[in-house]
């Protein structure tokens, strides 16, 4: 079995999903990274299908190579893109934009408002209640807007 | 304008035009504490006269879920839990990375929210595997095990 050898072959991690600490399926791996001189492997980067950018992920951040999948030490932050963000009540306000970390924590988001204008405002991660599917707020926020 | 108008024969003060009705539910998102998407209202019950709770619909699977379990507004039901029911289906991997299957069956304690087991299993042929809760090291998107299994 590959995870009792305690050397692998690219072949042991290349086409192996990703998978980050939520247990998501982030994509397939599709490339490793060599450092030339050290001789060392520092990354890997993932195919995260259709539309989506490719990852890369550094050795840091790589938990271990299963027999299946590649465990992620970390959820990315850029994953949150995109996502609908509720309020309390389960209003829709808008999508996440962007998002600030720190230290591998999410700091704020900044999301984008639905309708034309598109204004955007932050949210500082203590009035997140949850990230999920989607980000839902708690009932103390109240938006600062971003001046353009 | 009359037509509109509902008489109200109540010893109740509040006007039944300002009172939501059973009806307005059917259709409104459900989403889980953690934001999920849980469904769509499919049906309200009552127990006797007293409103008990809504019946859940997501791909063909219904949930009813209790009135002590969730707050309504204009846009959508929001649940103060994360309905176990919506395991099913997850992908289970154990703790070096080796996919055991997916959930096929829940078990809880009676009706509740809690989490007894799940039933994994890897395909159509393969007979299923117990997984008790105690050895669920994450459950959000996919289901990670803290064991490793042979």
């Amino acid at each position: 079995m590959a995870s009792k050898k305690k050397i692998i072959t690219s072949d042991d991690i290349l086409g192996k999903e990703a998978v980050d600490t939520d247990g998501e399926i982030l994509g397939v791996v599709m490339k490793l990274h060599i450092d030339k001189e050290n001789k060392k492997m520092v990354g890997i980067t993932i195919d995260q299908g259709f539309m989506k950018p490719d990852l890369f992920v550094g050795m840091s951040y790589i938990k271990n190579f299963g027999v299946d999948t590649v465990f992620l030490s970390r959820v990315p932050a850029d994953k949150f893109k995109g996502l609908d963000v509720l309020d309390s009540k389960g209003k829709l306000l808008g999508k996440v934009a962007g998002v600030k970390s720190q230290r591998h924590k999410v700091v704020e988001i900044i999301v984008s408002k639905k309708g034309i204008t598109r204004d955007r405002f932050l949210v500082p991660s203590k009035h997140i209640e949850e990230i999920g599917e989607s980000v839902v707020l708690k009932k103390s926020f109240k938006a600062v807007k971003i001046e353009k | 304008m009359l037509k509109n108008k509902i008489r109200s024969i109540s010893s109740g003060k509040k006007d039944p035009a300002l009172m939501e009705s059973a009806r307005s539910y059917i259709g409104r998102k459900v989403v889980s504490k953690s934001g999920n998407f849980v469904g769509k209202v499919y049906d309200v019950r009552f127990s006797g006269s007293v409103f008990a709770g809504i019946v859940v619909m997501k791909k063909l699977s219904k949930v009813f879920i209790g009135k002590e379990f969730f707050s309504v507004s204009r846009d959508a039901v929001m649940l103060s839990i994360n309905p176990v029911t919506s395991l099913e289906g997850k992908q289970v991997f154990d703790a070096d990375g080796k996919r055991m299957g997916k959930v096929t069956e829940i078990i809880r304690k009676g009706n509740s929210n809690t989490l007894e087991a799940v039933m994994v299993k890897k395909n159509l042929y393969s007979s299923a595997v117990k997984i008790p809760k105690s050895e669920i090291s994450v459950s959000k998107k996919n289901i990670i095990l803290k064991k490793v299994y042979r």
